[in-house]
Protein backbone atom coordinates (compact mmCIF):
# COMPACT_ATOMS: atom_id res chain seq x y z
CA UNK A 1 0.00 0.00 0.00
CA UNK A 2 1.50 3.35 -0.75
CA UNK A 3 1.59 5.86 1.38
CA UNK A 4 0.38 9.38 0.66
CA UNK A 5 3.97 10.96 1.61
CA UNK A 6 6.30 8.70 -0.56
CA UNK A 7 3.95 8.81 -3.63
CA UNK A 8 4.54 12.54 -3.12
CA UNK A 9 8.66 12.00 -3.11
CA UNK A 10 8.51 9.61 -5.74
CA UNK A 11 6.23 12.72 -7.87
CA UNK A 12 8.55 15.31 -7.09
CA UNK A 13 11.82 13.08 -7.63
CA UNK A 14 10.16 12.32 -10.99
CA UNK A 15 9.62 15.53 -12.14
CA UNK A 16 12.71 16.83 -10.72
CA UNK A 17 11.19 18.96 -8.32
CA UNK A 18 13.90 18.12 -5.23
CA UNK A 19 16.71 19.49 -4.27
CA UNK A 20 20.38 18.22 -4.20
CA UNK A 21 19.84 16.68 -0.28
CA UNK A 22 16.13 15.76 -1.08
CA UNK A 23 17.68 13.90 -4.53
CA UNK A 24 20.48 12.30 -2.18
CA UNK A 25 17.64 11.05 0.71
CA UNK A 26 15.39 9.22 -2.21
CA UNK A 27 18.06 7.73 -3.76
CA UNK A 28 19.29 5.66 -0.87
CA UNK A 29 15.55 4.85 0.38
CA UNK A 30 15.18 3.70 -3.50
CA UNK A 31 18.54 1.03 -2.64
CA UNK A 32 16.93 -0.39 0.32
CA UNK A 33 13.10 -0.42 0.67
CA UNK A 34 11.67 -3.02 -2.16
CA UNK A 35 8.06 -1.63 -1.61
CA UNK A 36 9.36 1.80 -2.60
CA UNK A 37 11.08 0.57 -5.52
CA UNK A 38 7.91 -1.17 -6.55
CA UNK A 39 6.13 1.91 -6.34
CA UNK A 40 8.73 3.83 -7.93
CA UNK A 41 9.44 1.74 -10.98
CA UNK A 42 5.83 1.03 -11.37
CA UNK A 43 5.26 5.48 -11.62
CA UNK A 44 7.92 5.39 -13.47
CA UNK A 45 6.98 3.47 -16.43
CA UNK A 46 4.01 5.11 -16.64
CA UNK A 47 5.81 8.45 -16.80
CA UNK A 48 7.38 6.70 -20.09
CA UNK A 49 4.38 5.86 -21.51
CA UNK A 50 2.48 9.68 -20.89
CA UNK A 51 5.92 10.79 -22.75
CA UNK A 52 4.72 8.67 -25.38
CA UNK A 53 1.67 9.84 -26.25
CA UNK A 54 3.30 13.02 -27.04
CA UNK A 55 2.45 13.97 -30.89
CA UNK A 56 3.83 15.87 -33.67
CA UNK A 57 2.19 18.48 -35.71
CA UNK A 58 2.78 18.22 -39.40
CA UNK A 59 5.71 19.72 -41.46
CA UNK A 60 2.73 22.26 -42.95
CA UNK A 61 1.43 24.10 -39.70
CA UNK A 62 5.34 24.21 -38.85
CA UNK A 63 5.96 26.21 -42.02
CA UNK A 64 3.30 27.88 -41.83
CA UNK A 65 4.04 29.36 -38.52
CA UNK A 66 7.65 29.61 -39.71
CA UNK A 67 6.29 32.00 -42.76
CA UNK A 68 3.81 33.94 -40.44
CA UNK A 69 6.63 35.24 -38.33
CA UNK A 70 8.82 36.16 -41.13
CA UNK A 71 6.07 38.15 -42.92
CA UNK A 72 4.92 39.66 -39.05
CA UNK A 73 5.89 43.41 -39.77
CA UNK A 74 5.64 45.17 -36.36
CA UNK A 75 5.18 48.21 -38.16
CA UNK A 76 2.11 47.97 -39.74
CA UNK A 77 0.58 45.98 -36.39
CA UNK A 78 1.03 49.22 -34.47
CA UNK A 79 -0.42 51.06 -36.59
CA UNK B 1 13.52 19.32 -16.84
CA UNK B 2 16.07 19.17 -20.34
CA UNK B 3 18.93 21.22 -19.86
CA UNK B 4 19.44 22.66 -23.60
CA UNK B 5 23.02 24.68 -24.70
CA UNK B 6 20.69 27.98 -25.36
CA UNK B 7 17.97 28.20 -22.92
CA UNK B 8 14.98 30.21 -24.21
CA UNK B 9 15.40 32.95 -22.41
CA UNK B 10 18.28 33.30 -24.73
CA UNK B 11 16.53 32.42 -27.85
CA UNK B 12 13.80 35.27 -27.01
CA UNK B 13 16.38 38.19 -26.96
CA UNK B 14 17.81 36.92 -30.24
CA UNK B 15 14.82 36.53 -31.66
CA UNK B 16 13.59 40.14 -30.24
CA UNK B 17 16.41 41.15 -32.19
CA UNK B 18 14.99 40.16 -35.28
CA UNK B 19 16.99 36.13 -35.90
CA UNK B 20 14.34 34.04 -37.10
CA UNK B 21 16.43 30.82 -36.94
CA UNK B 22 16.29 31.49 -32.97
CA UNK B 23 12.42 31.44 -33.05
CA UNK B 24 12.72 28.00 -35.43
CA UNK B 25 14.90 26.90 -32.70
CA UNK B 26 12.24 27.34 -29.88
CA UNK B 27 9.21 26.54 -32.37
CA UNK B 28 11.12 22.55 -33.05
CA UNK B 29 11.47 22.35 -29.33
CA UNK B 30 8.35 22.74 -27.81
CA UNK B 31 6.06 22.26 -30.82
CA UNK B 32 5.11 18.44 -29.61
CA UNK B 33 4.25 19.19 -26.27
CA UNK B 34 1.71 22.82 -27.22
CA UNK B 35 0.19 20.07 -29.98
CA UNK B 36 0.21 17.31 -27.53
CA UNK B 37 -1.74 19.55 -24.96
CA UNK B 38 -4.22 20.91 -26.89
CA UNK B 39 -4.95 17.68 -28.72
CA UNK B 40 -5.31 16.40 -25.39
CA UNK B 41 -8.15 18.79 -24.57
CA UNK B 42 -9.58 19.23 -28.40
CA UNK B 43 -9.43 15.73 -29.12
CA UNK B 44 -9.41 16.50 -32.98
CA UNK B 45 -5.76 16.41 -34.95
CA UNK B 46 -6.84 19.66 -37.59
CA UNK B 47 -8.51 21.43 -35.02
CA UNK B 48 -5.05 20.94 -32.92
CA UNK B 49 -3.01 22.39 -35.87
CA UNK B 50 -5.31 25.32 -36.35
CA UNK B 51 -5.13 25.95 -32.94
CA UNK B 52 -1.54 25.47 -32.64
CA UNK B 53 -1.20 27.98 -35.07
CA UNK B 54 -3.46 30.27 -33.12
CA UNK B 55 -1.22 29.68 -30.22
CA UNK B 56 2.15 30.39 -31.92
CA UNK B 57 0.56 33.66 -33.84
CA UNK B 58 -0.30 35.45 -30.90
CA UNK B 59 3.18 34.34 -28.76
CA UNK B 60 5.22 35.71 -32.24
CA UNK B 61 2.95 39.10 -31.77
CA UNK B 62 3.63 39.64 -27.93
CA UNK B 63 7.23 39.00 -28.25
CA UNK B 64 7.59 41.36 -31.83
CA UNK B 65 5.78 44.07 -29.96
CA UNK B 66 7.39 43.90 -26.79
CA UNK B 67 5.05 42.64 -24.24
CA UNK B 68 6.32 39.30 -23.73
CA UNK B 69 7.71 39.94 -20.35
CA UNK B 70 7.63 35.82 -18.64
CA UNK B 71 11.69 35.63 -19.18
CA UNK B 72 12.79 31.90 -18.65
CA UNK B 73 9.59 30.98 -18.54
CA UNK B 74 8.31 30.34 -22.45
CA UNK B 75 7.49 27.26 -21.67
CA UNK B 76 4.56 27.44 -19.17
CA UNK B 77 3.65 31.04 -20.82
CA UNK B 78 2.73 29.60 -24.43
CA UNK B 79 1.27 26.36 -22.81
CA UNK B 80 -1.29 28.41 -20.99
CA UNK B 81 -1.87 29.85 -24.06
CA UNK B 82 -2.48 26.94 -26.18
CA UNK B 83 -4.69 25.74 -22.83
CA UNK B 84 -6.82 28.23 -22.60
CA UNK B 85 -7.60 28.41 -26.55
CA UNK B 86 -8.17 25.11 -26.53
CA UNK B 87 -10.39 25.47 -23.29
CA UNK B 88 -12.51 28.27 -25.39
CA UNK B 89 -12.72 25.77 -28.44
CA UNK B 90 -14.16 22.95 -26.28
CA UNK B 91 -16.43 25.38 -24.83
CA UNK B 92 -18.10 26.75 -28.18
CA UNK B 93 -18.02 23.32 -29.18
CA UNK B 94 -20.58 22.27 -26.44
CA UNK B 95 -22.66 25.42 -26.78
CA UNK B 96 -22.77 24.79 -30.62
CA UNK B 97 -23.20 20.57 -30.72
CA UNK B 98 -21.44 19.19 -33.53
CA UNK B 99 -21.22 15.30 -34.36
CA UNK B 100 -18.46 14.10 -32.11
CA UNK B 101 -17.14 10.68 -32.87
CA UNK B 102 -16.86 8.93 -29.60
CA UNK B 103 -13.31 7.25 -30.32
CA UNK B 104 -11.19 9.72 -31.67
CA UNK B 105 -8.57 6.83 -32.43
CA UNK B 106 -8.77 7.50 -36.33
CA UNK B 107 -6.59 10.09 -35.89
CA UNK B 108 -4.43 8.98 -33.58
CA UNK B 109 -1.63 7.45 -35.77
CA UNK B 110 0.10 9.83 -37.20
CA UNK B 111 2.94 9.26 -34.80
CA UNK B 112 6.13 8.32 -36.59
CA UNK B 113 8.19 5.24 -35.92
CA UNK B 114 10.35 4.56 -38.66
CA UNK B 115 12.51 1.66 -37.29
CA UNK B 116 9.88 -0.15 -35.25
CA UNK B 117 8.38 -3.76 -36.12
CA UNK B 118 4.85 -3.36 -36.75
CA UNK B 119 3.47 -5.35 -34.79
CA UNK B 120 5.22 -3.71 -31.93
CA UNK B 121 4.02 -0.54 -34.18
CA UNK B 122 0.50 -1.35 -33.31
CA UNK B 123 0.71 -2.58 -29.62
CA UNK B 124 2.15 0.86 -29.36
CA UNK B 125 -0.48 2.70 -30.67
CA UNK B 126 -3.08 0.51 -29.54
CA UNK B 127 -1.78 1.44 -25.70
CA UNK B 128 -1.59 5.05 -26.48
CA UNK B 129 -5.00 5.43 -27.70
CA UNK B 130 -5.65 3.60 -24.43
CA UNK B 131 -4.13 5.97 -22.58
CA UNK B 132 -5.42 8.75 -24.37
CA UNK B 133 -9.02 7.72 -23.75
CA UNK B 134 -8.70 6.99 -20.04
CA UNK B 135 -6.77 10.83 -19.47
CA UNK B 136 -10.27 11.87 -20.38
CA UNK B 137 -12.31 10.08 -18.41
CA UNK B 138 -9.89 11.38 -15.44
CA UNK B 139 -11.99 13.47 -13.17
CA UNK B 140 -11.50 17.22 -14.63
CA UNK B 141 -9.21 18.36 -11.80
CA UNK B 142 -6.92 15.76 -11.90
CA UNK B 143 -6.68 15.74 -15.83
CA UNK B 144 -5.42 19.25 -15.47
CA UNK B 145 -3.12 18.88 -12.96
CA UNK B 146 -1.34 16.09 -15.03
CA UNK B 147 -1.80 17.89 -18.02
CA UNK B 148 -0.34 20.96 -16.83
CA UNK B 149 3.10 19.43 -15.12
CA UNK B 150 3.47 16.69 -17.70
CA UNK B 151 2.93 18.27 -20.92
CA UNK B 152 3.08 22.23 -20.06
CA UNK B 153 5.57 21.75 -17.60
CA UNK B 154 4.67 23.35 -15.07
CA UNK B 155 6.06 23.08 -11.57
CA UNK B 156 3.91 21.89 -9.24
CA UNK B 157 4.41 25.15 -7.21
CA UNK B 158 2.69 27.01 -10.39
CA UNK B 159 -0.09 24.66 -10.98
CA UNK B 160 -1.26 25.29 -7.40
CA UNK B 161 -0.34 29.21 -7.89
CA UNK B 162 -2.59 29.05 -10.81
CA UNK B 163 -5.14 26.91 -10.22
CA UNK B 164 -6.04 28.55 -6.43
CA UNK B 165 -5.17 25.49 -4.37
CA UNK B 166 -1.89 24.36 -2.39
CA UNK B 167 0.87 22.29 -3.36
CA UNK B 168 -0.16 19.44 -1.55
CA UNK B 169 -3.51 19.62 -3.13
CA UNK B 170 -1.34 19.99 -6.65
CA UNK B 171 0.36 16.82 -5.82
CA UNK B 172 -2.31 14.91 -4.66
CA UNK B 173 -4.09 15.27 -7.45
CA UNK B 174 -1.16 14.48 -9.47
CA UNK B 175 -0.82 11.18 -7.79
CA UNK B 176 -4.52 10.28 -7.85
CA UNK B 177 -4.14 11.19 -11.50
CA UNK B 178 -1.56 8.92 -11.86
CA UNK B 179 -2.81 5.65 -9.69
CA UNK B 180 -6.07 6.19 -11.15
CA UNK B 181 -4.72 5.81 -15.06
CA UNK B 182 -2.13 2.83 -13.51
CA UNK B 183 -5.33 0.77 -12.30
CA UNK B 184 -7.37 1.23 -15.31
CA UNK B 185 -4.49 0.43 -17.34
CA UNK B 186 -3.77 -3.14 -15.38
CA UNK B 187 -7.78 -3.09 -15.83
CA UNK B 188 -7.52 -2.35 -19.62
CA UNK B 189 -4.85 -4.45 -20.20
CA UNK B 190 -6.04 -7.84 -18.31
CA UNK B 191 -9.33 -7.19 -20.40
CA UNK B 192 -7.02 -6.89 -23.83
CA UNK B 193 -5.88 -9.84 -23.15
CA UNK B 194 -8.68 -11.73 -22.43
CA UNK B 195 -10.62 -10.39 -25.54
CA UNK B 196 -7.20 -11.78 -27.92
CA UNK B 197 -7.03 -15.13 -26.08
CA UNK B 198 -10.72 -15.79 -26.99
CA UNK B 199 -10.32 -14.56 -30.50
CA UNK B 200 -7.94 -17.13 -31.00
CA UNK B 201 -9.26 -19.39 -29.36
CA UNK B 202 -12.76 -19.00 -31.78
CA UNK B 203 -9.92 -19.66 -34.37
CA UNK B 204 -9.34 -23.23 -35.64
Amino acid sequence: MTTKISATEILKYLYKEVSEEEKRKFEEKLKNDAQFQEEFYSFLHLKKELDGLEKAPSEKSIQKILDFSKSFDLKKSIK
Amino acid sequence: MRKYKISDCELITKYKSGDEKAFETLLMRHKNKIYTTIFLIVKDAYVAEDLLQDTFIKAIKTIKTGRYNEEGKFLPWISRIAHNMAIDYFRKQKRYPTIVMEDGSNVFNTLEFAEEAVESLQIKSETHARLRQLIQKLPEAQKEVLMMRHYMQMSFQEIAEVTGVSINTALGRMRYALINLRKQMNQSNSNFTYDHKNLSNRNP
